[in-house]
């Protein structure tokens, strides 16, 4: 099977089809890593302003790497930073009432609290690089070092902040209650 | 457990959205001129019989509103190239008991068709007479009677074969995989998103059966207002109603109930036009009306030159269940991208979550 790279290749060499197997290979990591960051309905719309970007800059990527996600996570945060500068401040605040799902983790706990909402608020209030480092981590299973090329810093930082990121979200009040209930549940099984 | 990963979990996409990304991507390529004729025409291709026939009723036009959606499904596209007389059969599983039966098979075509225009003309526009395939296959749909079993399972096939699930209570489930929605109807792992707002299109389609058509349009563009005549002066374009027809219309293609109220609604959007055509000797009606999609910023619309992407659904003239989806660029309809097919099939939630397909 092709690598990215080498799809890329063909697709500057005038084989534009190779570059759609790209998109196809890495679509659902990017728009859920979109949805993310902005909610689905503007992670919809962006997603095809990324291939058009990443089709336009394509001359500019390293085929030394064989897989592109990281490059194609680099294309969407530029993106998103776009969609975010055009947004006014107020609608910047994560919009966190919309993303529980039907599905609930725990069965056994009478969980009055949406668990997600909750841990969704904590990852708000995150510094933004810490989020952005958490987000491709254990959002996007990325490496660390794949992280820090996306967000274009040293793999040192990027693992630093990784860890900030993992202890201020356990930390956060609201997720420090819902441990606790948590744990307080499974231990009386 | 991992509460990172937990708080990031997504629910994924409906393969309509990744192709609209997708078809971004074609359009940009088509107008760098870098685009080569890759794909074929999908063989469902309409062979206009009749000039396009324009619905009837007022507009929604004016002011672009913006849809205001949570996780929604969506028609789209995809790749490969169904086999359109497989997607022309309805197959029904009888459910009079909680083991599932076997499937039974309906007719395909009905006496006194729709499909078929009166007289020998076949084209002729703006006449209440052409007006009607629409309004005339919905009317025989409202007669048809309940189906059998309390779900309506959609296979699609664009590259990737996908199944959608929809139970007659409202519940929505989804999987790449037959194992891997039997598994989703067990655990009961419905998508709650998209379970809501699609209840909502198709209470919306059921209202348009004997309702108003003014109010039965706001109702299907804008689902979750309430209630509804708070928001009769705001100014929608038919491409808001549009859309969630479609969506309807596939979500509920195994009710003849919601497939009449909904062909009855679209015969009112006066930019949706209806297309006769032929999928291997089953008369076809392609609507096709313009996508919400606003386009890049140098693209046609923003340009006010007319749509960016108009979405075509072809259904099956004497039932109306759906065939096929496209979306074209342009005033020229050029299809982006293969179509995505359909097969759908009435089921019971306990033969799936058996695996009783």
């Amino acid at each position: 099977m092709a690598s990215d790279a080498e799809l890329i290749g063909r697709s500057l060499a005038g084989d534009e089809e190779a570059f759609m197997q790209v998109v196809g290979r890495h679509e659902v990591a990017i728009g859920a890593y979109l949805e993310r960051r902005a909610g689905r309905e503007a992670a919809e719309d962006l997603l095809g302003d990324v291939w058009v970007a990443a089709f336009q800059s394509r001359r500019t990527y390293d085929q030394s790497f064989a897989e592109a996600r990281p490059w194609l996570y680099m294309m969407a945060l530029n993106r998103l930073r776009l969609y975010w500068r055009s947004r006014p401040a107020e609608d910047l605040v994560p919009d966190v009432t919309d993303l529980a799902s039907g599905w609930d983790p725990w069965p056994a706990v009478d969980v009055r609290v949406d668990t997600r909402t909750v841990l969704r608020a904590a990852l708000a209030g995150l510094r933004s690089e810490e989020r952005e480092v958490l987000t491709l981590v254990a959002g996007e299973d990325l490496t660390v070092a794949d992280a820090a090329r996306v967000l274009g810093m040293p793999a040192g930082t990027a693992r630093r902040l990784l860890h900030q990121a993992r202890a201020a979200l356990r930390n956060a009040p609201e997720v420090a209650a819902l441990l606790t209930e948590l744990n307080s549940v499974k231990g009386s099984k | 457990m991992d509460l990172a990963g937990q708080a990031l979990d997504v629910t994924p996409w409906r393969p309509e959205a990744y192709e609209r990304a997708r078809a971004t991507l074609r359009g940009a390529m088509a107008e760098s001129g870098s685009l080569r004729e890759a794909t074929p025409l999908p063989a469902v291709a309409s062979v206009p019989e009749v000039a396009p026939v324009r619905g009837r009723g007022s507009s929604l036009a004016g002011h672009r509103r913006r849809r205001t959606l949570g996780t929604r499904g969506k028609v789209g596209i995809g790749a490969g190239i169904g086999a359109i007389a497989a997607a022309a059969a309805l197959i029904l599983v009888a459910t009079s008991t909680p083991q599932p039966a076997a499937p039974t098979s309906l007719p395909t075509t009905r006496t006194g068709s729709a499909s078929q225009p009166s007289g020998a003309s076949t084209s002729s526009t703006g006449s209440a007479g052409t007006q009607a395939p629409l309004v005339k296959l919905a009317a025989y749909l409202a007669a048809d009677p309940k189906p059998t079993g309390d779900a309506t399972l959609v296979e699609s096939q664009s590259g990737i074969n996908r199944w959608d699930l929809y139970a007659d209570d409202g519940r929505y489930f989804f999987s790449l995989t037959e194992a891997g929605l039997s598994a989703q109807v067990k655990k009961d792992n419905s998508d709650q998103g998209t379970s809501d707002m699609l209840r909502l299109e198709i209470a919306a389609a059921i209202y348009a059966v004997k309702g108003n058509l003014a109010t039965a349009a706001l109702k299907m563009a804008m689902p979750f207002a309430h209630p509804i005549g708070t928001f009769s002066s705001v100014q929608l374009e038919d491409a808001d109603a549009w859309e969630n027809c479609v969506d309807a219309l596939v979500a509920g293609s195994g009710n003849p109930q919601v497939r009449a109220g909904v062909l009855r609604l679209v015969s009112s959007l006066a930019d949706v036009t209806v297309t006769h055509g032929n999928a291997g000797g089953q008369p076809t009606l392609t609507l096709t009306g313009e996508s919400g999609y606003d386009g890049p910023k140098n693209g046609p619309k923003a340009r006010g030159e007319g749509p960016d992407r108009y979405e075509a659904l072809t259904i099956n003239a004497d039932t109306g269940i759906p065939l096929e989806f496209n979306v074209t660029l342009g005033s020229a309809h050029k299809p982006v991208g293969p179509p995505i097919t359909y097969v759908v099939t009435r089921v019971s939630l306990a033969g799936i979550a058996v695996g009783k397909f």
